[in-house]
């Protein structure tokens, strides 16, 4: 059994677990301009932006000020040591039993979209730094680092999916006995490269987005990190800490259909969302809440909508899309929404999906409009991703 | 650091089914693909970056659908479906990928565009092809798999820590499954230059690349070349890592680095020169020494009976790696 013992988030609507809270409770989105990329398309595409420099990061974080750091490696810091300081791992002597698990999409392209047409020009040493910190690893070493955590760490990259996928590879590096604790996660970063990437598929909306609603024409890119900290019952219980919850389930399959489009079916994403319900060892009916994938593009949210009706029988329990508040923060979403998934649970609360006005025509599902006060014991988190890696997992108190 | 990271020990703690290598494809700098006796026409390595040699794409895939994709796709593609076809398996429970540096092609293909062309109209091809989880993707897509799939990406460790998903996966599930593990790095004109002025390797071999995989299952009525029997991590070259090679007593070390051993050591990377997931070829060599006895004598190796091979690698921040392959 694995349980969850510690979170932590940075997103656009807030840089720490409770100011996110404190915004989905208000209604408050993070959708805006940008004010530290630029691109031709800074005051056209509006986007989810962390409000913190990365000057201001590195202040916060009391990081060396000379070292070079990407963006991706600022935020995976600041929301992974909030997930290892809510979870007390500062109390644990053996840190080769503490692994770190981390996802991303784009590694640390922010710094190379900037500096590799200097590549060649630049002294050995920036050249060094800045390079290598493109790699995907390179923010998961970093975090790892900061925190002295010594245990197996390794980096996914499938796109939206990662953090989802990271949590389940620290899931079952618990369940094989090779860490006791795992923090787990993802990261990705605003940046030039993922904004002209997906303006180019024309999924981007010019308006905050519209998860969920007939008029929905994109989504709205963003960045952020968020971690859980996973740990086997007999830590938890040595160290007396109280639990989140658990990670009852969880499924990886493939739609095996299209590069960047999910199936009309939504195949993977029923499959996903079944295995991971099946592995809970529950009924499709004792999920209270579902945080949906929720994109706001015309295929996510048509071909989630469906395998929804398909696993829950047409009988489909309340369920939201925050990225409404958030924006898609790409391989952070799955940790985010992870996050969120665990305070609704320990405040009894279902989020609303914003700007819902209209159902989709032909589906007919209607999401959770206002903020519900009820008894959330399962909640399902899925995470649907390019290349068709879809992600769902089930947590319970 | 003389702490060691948890390790597996495949037979011992984890009470596993077996897990073994069923079948593996390469196309590498060497005559690998399609050519089960590669090894006795060696090619010497440059003191220059080094592409992989090409195989005969038209003669393996169909070359509409494989029109748009770059050459790391293509090696992931053939290679895979080389792998299923000498298994004589037509599905997959699963696709792991590897790769250190992922799609390079199309994302210094997609970041000169909007370079170039500024940021408006451009085409989404290469920004679609330039994800990590595109090769992954792209396997699964043709081999109709919807089965678990995931990538990984950790520099040196990218192809370990994508065995050890698969070997936890299937400690997992406790069903017969075959799952594919790729190692898989490709080299452009511009990483070769960037790798080489930011000293990403230590310059011991020229800087290459390859495709290489394996179909690795937990059927012990399948066919089978080895058995997986030990993943170990550590955090330096220490003396967990010492003593795990004196109490295995491999007949053979594959690896680059000197290590405080009787064991004989062969530097694989005087094969297939140096990149990130440069241990996926090890394994594929250690896969052949313990099958053929030809390899052996065509690569010098005088070790009498070659029925455990190990694989270490130590990486430039210090961690290791231990992989273990028995005859069987």
């Amino acid at each position: 059994m694995t349980w969850i013992t510690g979170i932590g988030a940075v997103s656009a609507i807030g840089l720490d677990v409770a100011s996110n809270y404190q915004s989905l409770l208000g209604r408050q989105d993070g959708i805006g301009y940008t004010e530290y990329i630029d691109t031709y398309h800074k005051s056209i595409l509006p986007v989810g932006e962390v409000k913190l420099s990365n000057e201001q990061l590195i202040d916060l974080l009391a990081l060396n000020k000379r070292d070079i750091y990407s963006r991706t490696e600022l935020l995976s810091i600041k929301a992974a040591a909030e997930a290892h300081d809510h979870a007390r791992l500062g109390d644990i002597k053996d840190r080769t039993r503490i692994a770190f698990i981390s996802g991303t999409s784009v590694g640390g392209m922010d710094l190379s979209e900037r500096y590799y047409k200097g590549y060649e020009l630049e002294g050995q040493r920036e050249l060094v730094t800045k390079f290598r910190k493109h790699g995907c690893y390179k923010h998961t070493e970093s975090a790892a680092k900061a925190l002295n955590v010594q245990g197996v760490s390794t980096t996914i990259s499938t796109a939206c999916s990662s953090a989802a996928n990271a949590i389940i590879y620290g899931a079952r590096l618990i369940g094989a006995g090779l860490a006791d604790v795992v923090i787990a996660g993802g990261v990705d970063p605003l940046s030039k490269f993922t904004i002209n990437g997906f303006n180019s598929l024309k999924i981007l909306d010019t308006e905050p987005t519209r998860p969920f609603d007939d008029s929905r024409v994109g989504l709205n890119l963003a960045e952020g990190a968020g971690y859980v900290v996973l740990e086997s019952e007999q830590s938890m219980k040595q160290r007396g800490i109280k639990p989140l919850g658990r990670l009852l389930g969880y499924a990886n399959t493939c739609d095996a259909y299209h590069q960047t489009a999910s199936s009309p079916e939504g195949k993977g994403a029923v499959l996903a969302m079944s295995g991971a319900i099946e592995m809970a060892g529950i009924q499709p009916s004792a999920i209270d809440y579902v945080n949906v994938h929720g994109t706001g593009t015309q295929n996510n949210d048509l071909s989630e909508g469906t395998a929804l009706k398909t696993v829950f029988n047409g009988k489909v329990p309340s369920f939201s899309s925050t990225k409404s508040y958030t924006g898609h923060t790409l391989g952070a979403s799955g940790g985010i929404e992870a996050a969120y998934s665990l305070l609704a649970i320990n405040n009894g609360v279902v989020y609303p999906n914003l700007r819902f006005k209209t159902a989709i025509a032909d589906l007919d599902l209607i999401p959770q409009q206002q903020i519900e006060y009820k008894p959330v014991n399962i909640v399902l988190s899925n995470s649907f991703g390019f290349g068709g890696n879809n992600t769902s997992l089930v947590f319970g108190r | 650091m003389e702490e060691t990271i948890p390790h597996l020990f495949l037979e011992d703690d984890m009470q596993l089914e077996n897990i073994y290598i069923g079948s593996s494809s390469c196309v590498s700098v060497q005559e690998t693909f399609d050519n089960p006796n590669w090894f006795e026409s060696l090619k010497p390595l440059s003191t220059e970056p080094m592409k992989v040699i090409a195989p005969d794409y038209k003669k393996f895939l169909d070359p509409t659908a494989t029109r748009r994709m770059s050459k790391v796709l293509k090696n992931a593609l053939l290679t895979a479906k080389q792998a299923m076809e000498q298994l004589g398996i037509a599905e997959l429970d699963a696709v792991i990928t590897g790769t250190a540096w992922g799609c390079q092609e199309d994302t210094t293909k997609f970041l000169d565009s909007f370079e170039s062309l500024g940021e408006e109209l451009l085409s989404p091809t290469s920004f679609i092809q330039s994800t990590h989880n595109t090769i992954g993707g792209l396997i699964a897509m043709s081999v109709k798999c919807n089965g678990y799939n995931n990538t990984i990406s950790h520099d040196f460790m990218s192809f370990e820590t994508s065995l050890l998903d698969a070997v936890l996966l299937m400690k997992e599930n406790k069903k017969a499954m075959n799952c594919y593990v790729g190692g898989i790095d490709e080299l452009t004109n511009f990483s070769a230059g960037i790798f080489e002025k930011a000293k990403c390797f230590d310059g011991t071999h020229p800087v290459a690349e390859a495709a290489t995989c394996f179909i690795l299952h937990n059927h012990s009525d399948q066919k089978k070349t080895a058995k997986l029997s030990n993943i170990t991590f550590t955090q330096a070259m220490d003396e967990t890592l010492l003593d795990l090679i004196r109490q295995s007593k491999p007949d053979l070390i594959l690896s680059s680095s000197s290590i405080a051993t009787e064991v004989p050591v062969f530097d694989y990377r005087t094969l297939c020169g140096e990149f990130s997931s440069a241990s996926a070829f090890g394994l594929y060599l250690a896969d052949e020494l313990l099958s053929s006895p030809e390899a052996k004598s065509a690569l010098g190796i005088t070790v009498s009976s070659l029925k455990k091979i190990a694989l270490v690698n130590v990486y430039p921040e210090g961690r290791c790696s231990y992989l273990e392959v028995e005859a069987c």
